[in-house]
């Protein structure tokens, strides 16, 4: 581990390149340049968080183990920590999706498009507003590229196949509540992709892949199931 | 989400670390030992006469997996030696050797190896492997042990005490490591490029007849009437303990992140709000959120992850301002 020493509030860490890191500073012509950071807390399980013993209820995580750098760069820091200028928040804002399961015939869904949406919204009591700092300008759309494709701007290809979007949030926002329409459309799945992956039997299989929104500030996350039918 | 690095956050240094090695005399034997044919090409039976140029030494034997060549010798001697004319075997490849490594080491192949007013024209050189001897043999810490092929009397030389380093236009750094007991230079290190040079008088300290240096040869039957190989196969026999500090230059870049009490107290990790997103986790008796920092992140403008370090979960609430230092070493 990367974990040099730690005294109270300062600690020096070894820092490891990921594999995109490593890439661009091989080719050695000043395309490495570290430019921003941000903390992160992969490891952390917040359920784990014991209120029944006031003084140490975080006696659980602070000894659960932390695993080693990843280097994979898709990986390496999933779940980032946010600044907010209010200080005392009860709630953040959630990500929801309507509906948030899709079941589609295969051949609906290469010929039309078919929408859902996003909110972003405190669910708090009082619906409160979206803190500024926590406000989505827009919602990353991750699909695997073989199944679908998003009406927007393509943004990433991962090497494992799943495709980003960029999709921006609404402009005529219902008060309080921050909204996208997503445009989803299938692809063309050949015999040989309904065999390896498709469930249950021909020809009545289906295929049951996960959209994935992060909100692009905030990088609050949801999923949206899509069950893809091979003969209806 | 992103903190942009000010121009004081990014500073770098240069940290030398130092290692210690020691090779000792069974690293010289035959059977750590790897020959090579008159066309350079290593011979499996390691049988003597293949008129190599070098022999190569390891830290095993030659052909284990996880055995690491640790330098080569070979012998060398310049036309202006005494011994020139009547060397009968190797002549010209053994002065092809002397003169690769002056050109190498002074600049031309023309040159002659000198130390004071004394030349060096009969040499064995023994080049260190680049993971041997890593950046560079560091000044003042190589010493040698050496039996004399007269009266087998062991000789330690070093460079501990020397004052002098000097500076090759070539090949930057060397120095002499001198035997305080015979009263002259045993043999010459370049720090730099992890060659040392050992002139053949090293192996004549000394008084009495000419013992044997190699098979049943004395140390002038070798030079003159045999092989690189069999020059080198009697070095080997003499060299007792080869002691060397290598070198490792490492170029670290520090990354100074400063969590401010005010900023990062809250995380997007799902297990962070139960599902109407209530916080579950805070601190004292006023609402207020903490969090664990387990890591950092370092990108660059198009937010490719450039780097990652990791930490034991760090507490952080409004009360609490973290600075992590990040070091990525090169």
């Amino acid at each position: 581990m990367g974990y040099i020493q730690n005294i109270e509030n300062s600690a020096i860490l070894d820092a490891y390149l990921t594999d995109i890191g490593r890439q661009l500073m091989s080719r050695g012509d000043g395309s490495f340049k570290p430019s921003k950071w941000v903390p992160f807390d992969d490891d952390i399980d917040y359920s784990l968080w014991d209120s029944s013993t006031p003084g140490n209820e975080d006696a659980t995580i602070l000894t659960t183990p932390v695993v080693e750098c990843i280097t994979n760069h898709e990986y390496a820091a999933k779940h980032c920590l946010l600044s907010c200028d209010v200080q005392n928040l009860k709630y953040l804002p959630k990500l929801s999706a309507t509906p948030s399961e899709l079941s589609i015939a295969h051949k609906f869904l290469i010929a039309n498009y078919t929408n859902f949406i996003i909110q972003q919204q405190m669910l708090d009591s009082d619906r409160s507003t979206i803190p500024p700092q926590m406000w989505d300008p827009a919602f990353m759309v991750v699909v695997c590229d073989d199944l679908l494709e998003v009406n927007g701007d393509s943004y990433y290809l991962s090497s494992d196949n799943f495709r980003t979007y960029v999709i921006p949030s609404d402009s005529n926002q219902i008060e309080n509540i921050n909204s996208a329409t997503i445009l989803i459309r299938g692809k063309n799945i050949t015999p040989s992709m309904w065999n390896s992956i498709g469930h249950g039997d021909s020809p009545n299989r289906h295929i049951i892949t996960r959209i994935r929104i992060i909100g692009a500030t905030s990088g609050i996350k949801t999923d949206v199931i899509v069950t893809i039918l091979e003969n209806y | 989400m992103f903190k942009k690095f000010s121009k004081n956050d990014i500073t770098s240094e240069t940290m030398l670390l130092y290692e210690n090695l020691i090779i000792y005399s069974n690293s010289f034997d035959d059977n750590h030992t790897r020959k090579y044919n008159n066309e350079n090409y290593y011979h499996a039976s390691n049988s003597l006469g293949y008129f190599g140029y070098y022999q190569t030494i390891y830290d095993n034997i030659p052909s284990i997996v996880d055995s690491h060549a640790l330098c080569d010798v070979a012998y060398g001697i310049s036309t202006a030696s005494n011994l020139y004319a009547s060397t009968t075997v190797q002549q010209t490849e053994k002065n092809n050797v002397y003169k690769i490594f002056a050109s190498m080491l002074l600049g031309s192949p023309n040159e002659r190896f000198q130390w004071g007013p004394h030349y060096a024209d009969e040499l064995f050189f023994i080049t260190f492997k680049r993971d041997t001897y890593k950046n560079k043999i560091c000044y003042q810490k190589s010493a040698l042990w050496i039996s004399s092929s007269y009266d087998n009397v062991t000789t330690t030389a070093s460079d501990f005490c020397s004052t002098n380093l000097y500076k090759s236009e070539c090949v930057g750094n060397y120095g002499a490591l001198y035997s305080c007991s015979v009263g002259y230079v045993f043999a010459i290190c370049y720090y730099d490029v992890g060659v040392m040079i050992l002139p053949t008088a090293s192996l004549m300290v000394g008084s009495g007849p000419a013992g044997v240096f190699s098979g049943s040869y004395t140390l002038l039957d070798i030079l003159t009437g045999s092989s690189i190989d069999s020059a080198v196969d009697g070095m080997r026999n003499h060299l007792l303990y080869v002691n060397i500090n290598p070198v490792t230059e490492r170029r670290i870049t520090t990354y100074k992140c400063s969590l401010p009490d005010r900023e990062y107290n809250y995380s997007s990790n799902p297990t962070y709000v139960n599902n109407d997103g209530l916080i579950k986790v805070v601190s004292g008796s006023e609402y207020g959120p903490c969090v664990y920092v387990t890591g950092i992140a370092i990108l660059d403008d198009e937010d490719n992850i450039l780097m990652t370090a990791k930490t034991k979960p760090m507490y952080k609430d409004l009360n609490t301002s973290l600075v992590i230092s990040v070091k990525s070493e090169h």
